[in-house]
């Protein structure tokens, strides 16, 4: 039978339907009467179609998703090459040498001489500094320490005196000067900086010398009464000021005029700033901003908006016959708030301290403490506490917070109210489960997180110690703060939303990756019973999983217990999805295209990451392993090529339906192959490290530990291999804009697919059916005896297949 | 195909309308989060060594008077709801504005609370300092809290020298800025001279839970010199000479450099102001929150009656089950910050 | 919709119809009436908490007996102003997941604390040691 559909792609179609029901249904005036009027700003930016915010997720978090990529491949270059400038001459001399140690050794291996092998040590280039650059900045430092005789601050009589000083000291520099290049530079460079700061100074040192005679004054005077009190507390605040002021000015000249160079100034140096990147070798806190910025990146911005919200709202309100999403206003607000949330925390790369620095999961005191402007050079300490780069993480924490809030309600109450006739709970698409159930799960365990990023932001602005515990000493400062706090309350809030946030990420891939194997299997899959049970028992059981993120704090034996065992029962309908999964495969047609290719690699990965996983659910190895690489290597098995490949998978299965056009199918391969071993060099080297006990937070990636000897030469490889990563990714990235125009077109159902959403017209247009669906089978009715064709959609109107058999699932 | 259905009517296989699900859905969501922040109070307030959380703190007249506002809001929210089903606008009107009035009041009395905390002061005495206080401190009966933690003592009450409190915080940022040692010993030591003096509060009255004064036990069995110097000391005497501030209560005075720390009370004061800011604040963004949308039912809501009354009486249910939610949390936090 | 909450689909009739939510003159005047006499009962359960802060109890009893009533204003609240009573099969069941996973929250949190052998509240505790 045919799809009544499928041959009727012209993209008017949809919008005739849409047209007609504002006449009809005068009540209904909800936001989407708006987008089909043909304007720019309504149609393509302030949608509140489903279709066009699915895509608007798509494409920012794809965005997101390169530039947290970008972000760790920084930070692996320093892994690899720890303490090396990040230039690009650098980088081929370090990729090279790496290349031909590698060939060196595996020469010798072949030869039975790899125990005499001695790898090649990194050459020297000329961005090392020369005995120019040595002497230029010699005599800066010199002229600085005459110039600030104390550092950043000084009072106003050696102020006088070291700027007579400093004057004498550059006449002096250029009668001698001659035809020495560096000192002539140096009087060059310093002069005007010099003089600038000396008018600077000048006015606000006077001030200070004033003020400080007055304060002599008063104190003389000694008037104790209250009168008396309060003119000489007046008297210490204007000292105080002016003495500020006079610290700002010299601690900013101090910096600049450590700044001057003679050597060319690396991009990464310009783009991040002297602090984060001096000379383009990155600086500790940068290395931990990275790794912080990359981990929420990663997972708040690029995989959940991607797998919950882009296909979510694409894909399921089509697939369950909807018109669109129950609000689609709040669909809007929704991700206008994801996208503010989303430049909050990025943005904050650029403020006075840099980006959050205590890791994806923001651990008090660490992150209650870090950043604040009174650990900022004097000149820096006007910055407000709210606009540091930790509050500023927090901030955007809850800015998404409430975006996901607003999705998921609207998810949960699409998909309960607004599944078209016939549409039952048993004939959902898989993937629609995958969304309700993923949508729970934000609805109920992002809360506690946006309360606990409230009281860690207060923390930070407020001074409250909701997470700092009495008697903290902090850089060996003891902490005047009322303490009384629990540092652990934060990382059971943290975790309760943690532990869920895992099934967010995983549950849209798995959702995905059903859809495509179903669709390119031509079977039905094996055990949709099993599958929708097993999801609604693994949403329900990840919500009491949570402390084995937790091992390490010391918990008592009791409660380690529970959750070791929950945790190993949550194994159980994970390890029957991916069976069911598998299985589905057995005695299929199997089409491999470039989204079955993705498909079908997921499972093996995510069986990798899961079951490598099961170590650590015990709290006895897990304390071994925990802060290893092995777990880094763990939950990126889960996440990159578990996960992402399923959500590929997703964009190159979907992508016809959105554009109506196919994405090019020998540049997906190249994507999918290329990302498949590049990706398992990446992750799985970082077991072997894991397991000798590598320490996943090294700054230098181990070079300085003599534990890590045996294995720190992983770090070249994954290093490399990550940047080839990225590199196949190009063809991604080219695939997904140069289709849009070139792709070849195609019609409603190019897979020959069942689920409604191939039913719609292509592009579907605004109401997404041209008339209401109705459904009489379950979702994947492929290859049944007797038919035609070996496909049956859920709404094609057939005869039951022979001997009057009801092909719903429940009923098979 | 057509627009949105379920938005006035509802879906028979669930009884609903969309917004309502929806609105359930979101107090869900609500639910956990006042969760986590109530799991917060309970965790600081187990965590809080014995004795040391603070009782009494809050004055209870302001916040069951908020109680009764908050709960007579609520219906006058469903005698609102009512009125429309009934299709009576006038009176929609009357008991929207009422409801609205409420909002504002309940707001004002809020601030009025916040306004008198941030004139309390408290201060932290240390441990090796308090013998030179405790006579003082007794004679004066003053509120006395032993920190284990900290090894201080603290007492509360409002500041009669407010002018050193400024003299106190420019000498600090003069340390923080001065670069020469001399001075900044010297300033420390003219900061650590400077005496708070503090009409200290007297020990709450909560029944059933009477105050022990810590000095009274220092007195009574540690410090064997202390004990002679209390013995010593006249309390009749000591109460003629304490001179006497804010509502009569007594002064004492006590140098910044036996002070660990002080302030207002704000939230960072301690751990019990945190929550109860922090608490009472998320409220009070909830009751914004919820009085915007009424608001907006009251004064944009005409057009939509005239057209389709059953959705504007919709559309207050739901802003009405949002409004009871709002009541909801206020009716755990009276009994947990005003009088436990 | 009150005294019909879950009444049997007729015959013919399809669950995505659209039905109207319809209730009588009497029905919304009852239920008012109702909410009315709730609210009585929450003024006086309101003083009545205020007044049982003033009975000697121990401190635990106070807690238990504040939390009591103010469970149990909670309760009306639901039940009368909120129309918990008479509400739809899909909202009980979402609530019910709701409170189990508050409970979660609480007792689990609770329990880790408890169960610690470094009680993270005592790292001062004794005299000894202490900043």
């Amino acid at each position: 039978m045919e799809d009544p559909h499928a041959s009727t792609s012209s993209p008017s179609t949809g919008t005739v339907g849409a047209g007609g029901h504002s006449a009809e249904h005068g009540h209904d005036d909800h936001g989407h009467d708006h987008s089909h009027s043909g304007n720019f700003w309504s149609t393509y930016v302030f949608s509140t179609d489903h279709k066009m915010i699915g895509m608007q997720y798509m494409f920012t978090s794809l965005i997101f998703l390169l530039v947290g990529f970008i972000l760790i491949l920084m930070m692996r270059y320093q892994l690899a090459y720890p303490g090396q400038p990040l230039t690009m001459e650098r980088l081929s001399v370090n990729v090279s040498t790496s290349f031909a140690n590698a060939g060196g050794y595996t020469w010798a291996w072949l030869n039975g001489r790899a125990d005499a092998f001695e790898p090649e040590a990194f050459p020297e280039t000329s961005t090392a500094p020369s005995a120019e650059d040595t002497a230029y900045k010699e005599q800066v430092r010199s002229l600085l320490d005459i110039a600030l005789p104390s550092g950043w601050a000084a009072s106003p009589g050696q102020l006088a005196q070291s700027a007579e000083a400093t004057q004498a000291r550059l006449q002096e520099m250029a009668a001698s000067a001659g035809d020495d290049a560096v000192t002539q530079k140096v009087v060059a460079d310093a002069r005007g900086l010099i003089d600038n700061f000396a008018a600077q100074i000048a006015e606000p040192a006077a001030h200070l010398a004033t003020l400080r005679a007055k304060l002599a004054e008063t104190e003389a005077a000694d008037a104790s009464d209250a009168t008396g009190n309060a003119e000489l507390a007046g008297v210490i605040t204007q000292v105080a000021e002016a003495q500020y002021e006079v610290n700002a000015i010299t601690g900013y000249f101090s910096t600049h005029m450590g700044l001057l160079q003679f050597a060319p100034i690396p991009l990464t140096q310009q783009l991040f700033g002297y602090v984060q990147m001096p000379g383009g070798v990155m600086a500790p806190d940068f290395y931990n901003s990275l790794g912080a910025m990359h981990g929420t990146i990663m997972v708040f911005l690029a995989i959940v908006p991607l797998g919950f919200a882009a296909f979510g709202n694409y894909v399921m309100p089509l697939q369950i016959g909807a018109p669109d999403m129950c609000f689609p206003k709040l669909n809007m607000a929704s991700y206008w708030i994801y996208l503010m949330g989303g430049i909050v925390g990025f943005m904050s790369f650029f403020v006075p301290g840099g980006a959050a620095k205590s890791g994806w999961t923001s651990y008090s005191p660490l992150a209650s403490t870090a950043d604040l402007p009174a650990n900022f050079p004097v000149w820096l300490q006007w910055w407000p506490d709210a606009l540091t780069g930790q509050s500023l993480w927090l901030i955007g924490l809850i800015l998404l917070i409430t975006s996901s809030l607003l999705g998921s309600v609207n998810f949960i109450a699409t998909a309960i109210q607004l599944r078209c006739k016939g549409m039952t709970w048993m004939r959902l698409p898989f993937f629609c489960w995958c969304m309700f159930v993923t949508a729970f799960l934000l609805l109920l365990a992002f809360p506690p997180l946006e309360a606990a990023a409230i009281m860690q932001l207060m923390d930070r602005v407020a001074g409250t110690s909701f997470f700092l515990p009495t008697g903290l000493v902090v850089n060996g400062e003891p902490q005047t703060i009322s303490g009384g706090g629990a540092p652990l309350l934060w990382q059971h809030l943290f975790w309760f939303l943690g532990h869920p946030e895992v099934y967010v990420l995983l549950l849209p891939a798995v959702g995905c990756v059903t859809e495509i194997i179903a669709t390119n299997t031509r079977k039905p899959i094996w055990g949709y019973k099993s599958l929708v049970a097993s999801v609604l028992v693994l949403g329900f059981l990840s919500f009491i999983v949570w402390a084995h993120h937790m091992y390490l704090t010391g918990m008592g034996t009791v409660v380690s217990t529970f959750f070791q065992a929950t945790t190993i029962i949550i194994s159980i309908p994970s390890v029957i999805i991916v069976t069911a999964l598998l299985i589905s495969l057995w005695g299929g047609s199997l089409r491999f295209n470039t989204p079955m290719l993705f498909a079908t690699a997921f499972l093996p990965m995510f069986g990798i990451g899961g079951l490598t996983g099961i170590p650590l659910a015990f709290n006895a190895t897990d304390l071994y392993l925990h802060d290893t690489y092995y777990v880094i290597a763990h939950f990126h098995y889960v996440v990159a090529p578990g996960i992402m490949f399923g959500l590929f998978g997703g964009v190159y299965h979907w992508y016809p339906k959105m554009f109506g056009r196919l994405m090019n199918e020998f540049w997906g391969k190249v994507h999918f192959w290329g990302s498949f071993v590049t990706i398992n060099l990446v992750f799985m080297p970082m077991f072997l490290q894991g397991m000798s006990g590598m320490h996943r937070r090294w700054y230098d990636g181990g070079a300085s530990w003599d534990l890590a000897k045996d294995v720190v030469y992983w770090n070249e490889v994954i290093s490399i291999s990550a940047f080839f990563l990225l590199l196949f990714q190009i063809p991604f990235i080219l695939n997904v804009f140069l289709s849009l125009k070139w792709g070849p077109k195609t019609n409603n159902n190019p897979w020959h697919a069942t689920t409604l959403e191939w039913s719609t017209p292509t592009p579907a247009g605004h109401g997404n059916f041209t008339e209401p669906p109705v459904v009489d089978k379950g979702p994947y009715e492929y290859s049944v005896p007797g038919m035609d064709e070996d496909f049956c959609p859920q709404n094609a109107v057939v005869a039951k297949a022979k001997g009057g058999q009801d092909l719903s699932p429940a009923n098979v | 195909m057509e627009g949105i259905p379920y938005t006035v009517s509802a879906r028979r296989d669930t009884g609903l309308y969309n917004a309502k699900l929806g609105v359930w859905l979101f107090l869900a969501s609500e639910v956990m989060l006042f969760g986590g922040l109530f799991s917060a109070y309970v965790f600081l307030r187990l965590g809080a060594p014995e004795g040391t959380w603070p009782l009494g703190k809050l004055d209870w007249v302001p916040g069951f008077i908020n109680t009764g506002v908050l709960i007579f809001s609520s219906i006058t929210v469903i005698l609102a709801w009512t009125a429309l089903k009934l299709r009576e606008w006038k009176k929609f009107q009357m008991w929207m504005g009422i409801t609205l009035v409420c909002a504002v009041g309940f707001m004002c009395i809020k601030a009025y609370e916040y306004n008198k905390k941030f004139n309390h002061y408290g201060l932290f005495i240390k441990e090796t300092a308090i013998e030179k206080y405790a006579p003082e401190l007794l004679a004066a009966h003053a509120h006395v809290v032993y920190h284990p933690n900290s090894r201080t003592y603290e007492i509360t009450g409002h500041v009669k020298n407010g002018a050193v409190l400024q003299e106190i915080t420019a000498l600090n940022e003069l340390i923080d800025q001065e670069p020469t040692a001399e001075l900044r010993e010297k300033y420390t030591q003219q900061l650590d001279g400077l005496k708070i003096k503090l009409a200290v509060d007297e020990p709450p009255n909560i029944p059933g839970h009477p105050h022990e004064n810590p000095l009274e036990e220092l007195q009574a069995q540690e410090k064997a010199e202390i004990e002679r110097n209390v013995e010593r000391y006249d309390i009749e005497e000591a109460r003629g000479s304490v001179a006497t501030g804010h509502d009569d209560h007594p002064v004492v005075a006590i140098s910044q450099g036996d002070i660990w720390r002080s302030g207002y009370f704000f939230p960072s004061y301690n751990s019990f102001f945190a929550i109860y800011y922090t608490m009472t604040g998320l409220h009070a963004l909830h009751v914004i929150g919820g009085s915007i949308v009424l608001g907006y039912f009251l004064f944009f809501g005409a057009k939509l009656y005239r057209q389709n009354p059953e959705h504007q009486a919709n559309r207050v249910e739901v802003g009405g089950l949002f409004w009871h939610l709002v009541d909801l949390v206020w009716i755990f936090l009276f009994p947990i910050l005003y009088l436990l | 919709m009150s005294s019909h909450a879950h009444e049997p689909m007729p015959a013919g009739a399809e669950p995505t119809d659209e039905v109207e939510i319809h209730e009588s003159r009497e029905e919304i005047i009852a239920n008012r009436k109702k909410c009315m006499r709730v609210f009585y009962l929450l003024l006086v359960a309101t003083v009545l908490t205020v007044a049982a802060s003033w009975i000697p109890f121990n401190m635990t009893g106070h807690i238990i007996v504040a939390l009591a009533i103010a469970a149990a204003k909670a309760v009306l609240v639901v039940l009368f102003f909120m129309h918990f009573l008479h509400e739809r099969l899909t909202i009980y069941q979402f609530m019910a997941l709701t409170m189990v996973f508050a409970a979660v929250l609480f007792v689990l949190t609770y329990m880790a604390w408890v169960d610690h052998p470094v009680l993270p509240f005592d790292v001062y505790g004794s005299p000894e040691a202490g900043p």
